[in-house]
Parts: C-alpha cells; sequence; structure tokens
C-alpha cells in the first residue's frame, strides 16, 4: 500500500478516535459541569494577570490613539504642538477615566443602597473568545465571596449570573447567552414568561400565551422566583411581538436594559432584598 | 513528525488566540460583528503543513484550549477541530491555498463545516436556536476575509522548514 495512503488511514483512523474522545468529553461534562469548570479555572487564573493589565491600559491607548488621529490634519501645521498636544491629551484620558470610575462606581453604591443590594462590585476584564458564548470575565473570585449562581447586576439592569469562579475571577453568563434564562414578568401586567437569550445583545421573552396582552415599550422585570435574581430588577424592555407563528406562545423581543457592548463594573449580589 | 517543542509553540499560538478573541478582538470589534475564529485557522494550517498523527492531536489540543476558556462544555471544539484536521489532511493534496482567494473559500468551507460539527455536539446536550444559522454564516464570513493574512502568518510561525525543496513546492513554484 502506498505511503501516503497509510498515512491517510492512520489520519482518517486517529481523527475518528479522537472526535469519539470529544464527544465523550462533551458528553462527560454536560452532565458533570464541575469538570468544563475546573479547567477553566487554571485557565481563568493564568489569563487574568494579563487581562487585567491589557484592560487597565486598552481604554486610555485607544483613547490616545483616537485623539491622535482626529489631530493629525490640524497638529500637520506644527510639529512641536503635535507632540504636546498627544501628550497632554494621554495625560488627560488618564484623569477622565478615573474620574468616569469614580462615577460608575459612585451609581453603583447608590444603587445598591437604594435597592438594599449587598454584594461585591467587580470589573469585566474579558469576554468569552467563543461566539457561541455570550459570557464575560470579572475580578473577583472566591477569595471575595462570590460563588456560582449569584447574580449579576449593572447600574442599568440585570446582566447575568454566576456559573463558574476561581480564586481571583469570575466567569459571568449574559442574560443573552442561549443558555441562560430568566423567570420574569411584566412590570404593568404582572404576565409571567421566562427570558432567555438569542445570542448578540439580545434576548426572547417565552412562553407567554398569545391571547395575553403585550405591548411594545413595557418594562419586563425579574419575578424573584428562581431564587437567583431578586424581585424588581429591570431585565428589558419589549422591542416587538410576533404573533403570527404556529403553536400557543408569541415570540416576544426584548432590547436588554444592559449596554453589554461597554459593560465595565458590574455588582454581585448574594441575597437581595428589593425595596 | 512534532516535536515536544514544536508542538509546545503551537499550543502557546493557540493560547494567545483565545486571549485575543476574548479581549483585544473583542474590544475593537465593532458592537454587533462577530470575532473571527482564530484557533480554526491555526487548524487549517495544521491540517495542510502537518498531515500526520501527531497534527491530529494537536489539533485536538488546540480545540480543547477553546473549551476551557469557555467553560460550558469540554470537547465540541475538540471534536469540530480534529474532524476539519482529517478533512483538511485526506484533501490538502487536492487543494491550493497559497492565494488569497483560494485561502478565504476554503477558510469559508472549513468555518461551516466547523460550526456544523460543533453544533451537532453542543445541541446534543443544548437546546438549540434558529439564530444558529447566521452565527455561522456570520463567523464564516469574517474568518475567511481575515484568513489569508492571518494563514500566512501562522506559515511562518508554526511550520517547520525543510532545508531541502520537497516536490509539492517545487511544483507550486513553477505555477
Amino acid at each position: 500500500m502506498p505511503a501516503n495512503v497509510t498515512n491517510r488511514t492512520r489520519i482518517v483512523g486517529t481523527s475518528f478516535f479522537l472526535f469519539c474522545l470529544a464527544l465523550f468529553l462533551t458528553a462527560y461534562s454536560a452532565k458533570n459541569p464541575r469538570v468544563a469548570s475546573a479547567g477553566a479555572i487554571l485557565v481563568a487564573e493564568a489569563f487574568r494577570p494579563i487581562q487585567a493589565a491589557y484592560n487597565s491600559t486598552a481604554g486610555a491607548v485607544r483613547d490616545v490613539w483616537d485623539y491622535y488621529f482626529y489631530l493629525v490634519g490640524v497638529v500637520d501645521e506644527n510639529r512641536e504642538l503635535r507632540e504636546r498636544l498627544a501628550q497632554l491629551e494621554a495625560e488627560n484620558t488618564t484623569f477622565h477615566e478615573m474620574k468616569s470610575e469614580m462615577t460608575r462606581l459612585q451609581e453603583l453604591l447608590k444603587m445598591r443602597s437604594e435597592a438594599k443590594l449587598e454584594g461585591e462590585a467587580a470589573r469585566v476584564i474579558g469576554y468569552d473568545p467563543s461566539n457561541w458564548v455570550q459570557a464575560v470575565t470579572v475580578d473577583k473570585g472566591l477569595s471575595s465571596g462570590i460563588e456560582v449562581e449569584m447574580a449579576v447586576l449593572d447600574k442599568q439592569g440585570v446582566v447575568g449570573q454566576v456559573v463558574s469562579t476561581s480564586l481571583t475571577s469570575a466567569r459571568v453568563l449574559l442574560i443573552t447567552d442561549r443558555g441562560n434564562g430568566v423567570d420574569a414578568l411584566i412590570q404593568e401586567s404582572r404576565v409571567r414568561g421566562v427570558v432567555e437569550g438569542t445570542g448578540k445583545d439580545s434576548c426572547e421573552l417565552r412562553y407567554v400565551l398569545k391571547d395575553e396582552e403585550v405591548k411594545v415599550g413595557e418594562r419586563v422585570i425579574t419575578s424573584g422566583l428562581d431564587g437567583i435574581y431578586g424581585k424588581g430588577l429591570l431585565i428589558g424592555i419589549v422591542s416587538e411581538i410576533d404573533k403570527r407563528g404556529g403553536g400557543l406562545f408569541q415570540t416576544i423581543k426584548l432590547k436588554p436594559a444592559v449596554n453589554f457592548n461597554t459593560l465595565e463594573s458590574v455588582l454581585i449580589v448574594g441575597k437581595t432584598k428589593v425595596r | 513528525m512534532l516535536s515536544i517543542r514544536r508542538l509546545s509553540i503551537i499550543l502557546l499560538v493557540g493560547l494567545i488566540a483565545v486571549f485575543l478573541q476574548g479581549t483585544i478582538i473583542r474590544s475593537f470589534s465593532p458592537a454587533h460583528l462577530l470575532t473571527p475564529n482564530l484557533l480554526l485557522l491555526v487548524v487549517i494550517v495544521l491540517g495542510f503543513h502537518e498531515n500526520h498523527v501527531m497534527g491530529a492531536v494537536a489539533s485536538f489540543l488546540v480545540g480543547l484550549e477553546l473549551d476551557l476558556s469557555s467553560a460550558m462544555l469540554l470537547g465540541p471544539s475538540a471534536g469540530a477541530a480534529v474532524v476539519v484536521f482529517g478533512f483538511l489532511a485526506c484533501f490538502s493534496q487536492h487543494l491550493f491555498i497559497e492565494s488569497t482567494m483560494a485561502a478565504m473559500v476554503v477558510t469559508f468551507l472549513c468555518s461551516l463545516l466547523y460550526s456544523l460539527v460543533y453544533a451537532a455536539l453542543v445541541f446534543q446536550f443544548k437546546t438549540m436556536h434558529a439564530g444558529v444559522i447566521w452565527l455561522t454564516l456570520e463567523e464564516a464570513i469574517i474568518t475567511a476575509l481575515i484568513a489569508p493574512w492571518i494563514l500566512r502568518f501562522l506559515k511562518r510561525v508554526l511550520v517547520k522548514r525543510e532545508s531541502g525543496h520537497g516536490l509539492r513546492t517545487s511544483a507550486l513554484r513553477a505555477l
């Protein structure tokens, strides 16, 4: 048998064996989530210092680049002024960033005191590398008292829940992820449903019967019945309603209250007592 | 065959790709744009230039790196990577990715295959949503658009340069 055919047979055989191994791992980790979490904890701990360092400088570097680009046309007329201006912009950006951070944390503290929420403030330091999963990594973990199934909030509303933790970081599954579900109700009509993510910054309110009256613009809040999120926390606003499809339930699309593309600081809460 | 040192370099490149996808690329991509699948590009390079048993193992481990960083399920990315590697290793003699367009087309098809296998593995255990189809197409297009340049870079980093010229290399040069 020619060498290349023998090699190809070996490759196909090995690939098939490894695929079966992958299938076994997938099935095993689906039944035992701690298996996937254990490896992720190690990776998260290894990445955390790098992610935190990148996160603290990325915003400043991006602003410096933006300001330099926009000032090139002006500063072309004077080389010395351009260098001086870029230096001053960098310093201004640093101070601006510190001020914004302080404002965000103050708003978080204000929300916490108004809603009697007890929790830990954390910063988002990374996103899930896969497009199939909507999750972020925050810079607080077991050492700060963070545990799995804790609710994660933003000053605008519900962000998601903690799904895995390491010593100094935690992974938060966003409400826009397909695997996440939040027991919810419409604030005015008190119609109940389950908010599930559809990926890409959107989610839907499911299991609402077609004969229930729902209007665009209505607020959807947590019901507090799932044991994770407290009652009355804002999830999103009804943006689209579709009753044309078959089946018992109408399709209700939500615009999440939280802007996940600009998520920087969050509050991780344990037991919630909302006024 | 792959030495331990070269396997370590491949895995390190995979880890860097995971980090880039989760931080820098996600930070700078426009609001609703997906990030390209850089690990798929690593697997494509392996499929073309390391088509032997250890190449399959390297692809499996590279996919496993992505699974470990996601912490949702362990195994679907590894399984998808191995299938893509196996497909490329079998047909690499008949495929040509030296040109920009060819690299884009091959990457697009490999991305579709990757997503198909990934979805088949994941949705055995999780519910499926119709939006998965658009996600698959968008990811394939974005990855294909950047593929030619990334593949050239990865080839320089990952592929061991032989002292002599193989028959295939000579044939390519003749073209």
